[in-house]
């Protein structure tokens, strides 16, 4: 199931719709949701901002991990 | 180690003495003569408790150590100026003054206490998802049967952690130490 992606995202729902895609890029991607994702990701600048923070704070909690 | 009043003695308790074994320790490593430890941790103790009823004392872990190093210097330039020093004693010097490992632990153990914090802060479903994956390293389609939910569920579960998580860090506006290489 893919959510619908709104046309106007204001900075929160970026930011909660990259927290997920980066869930399910972490997960894998069907085909369908390649698609989804790269059309998500070109329809505002915002998008790929939030993602990147997402991404860096992911990359934080490894950390935890060492 | 003597606090003058009971509120700040009470502040020593809860945001000093914590830090005293992670202090000793590493003042072991440096000085293999007890007393000399417990002469830099006294001190080091009235230092800041002193500073602290200036009101100066921000982060006392970071004020603690810091004045630590400071007295280990000035411990071990004055062995050298008694002539009590071996060549170890001028390695030992090198270390101190320049304390980049020292400073990078700190700035880890800082980062991993807020890290640590910032989990906590989480709902129990959200933080045990993020916990399974990012700690223990677990596939989402192993977190999914272990938990007993959906895939979509771990999903839905991690994206509204993850949001959190970006306030949280937003909120504290703490970024890790940058590295300047």
């Amino acid at each position: 199931m893919i959510d619908p992606v709104p046309s106007e995202p204001t900075g929160e729902k970026a930011e909660v719709q990259a927290a997920n895609w980066l869930w399910r890029l972490d997960r894998g991607l069907s085909p369908e949701e390649q698609d989804a994702f790269f059309d998500w990701l070109g329809t505002h600048p915002q998008n790929a901002e939030a993602l990147a923070r997402h991404r860096r704070d992911w990359k934080r909690l490894d950390g935890l991990a060492d | 180690m003597p606090p003058t009043d009971s509120e700040h003695e009470q502040w020593f308790r809860d945001h000093v003495m914590p830090h005293e074994p992670m202090l000793r320790a590493w003042l072991r490593s440096q000085f293999p003569d007890e007393t000399d430890v417990d002469d830099v941790v006294q001190e080091s103790s009235i230092r800041i408790l002193r500073a602290k009823e200036k009101g100066k004392v921000t982060s006392p872990k970071a004020f603690l150590f810091a004045t630590a190093r400071n007295l280990a210097i000035g411990l071990v330039r004055k062995q050298i100026r008694h002539a009590t020093f071996s060549l170890a004693d001028l390695d030992k010097l090198g270390v101190l003054d320049e304390g980049e490992d020292f400073r990078t632990a700190i700035a880890r153990s800082e980062e991993l206490e807020f890290l640590t914090q910032a989990i906590q802060s989480l709902p129990d479903r959200c933080r045990q998802i993020i916990t399974l994956r990012k700690i223990y390293g677990m596939a989402q389609k192993d977190i999914a049967s272990e938990l007993g939910l959906s895939e979509n569920t771990v999903v839905n579960q991690g994206t509204i952690g993850m949001s959190k998580l970006r306030r949280f860090f937003q909120m504290k506006e703490w970024l890790p130490p940058k590295r300047h290489d």
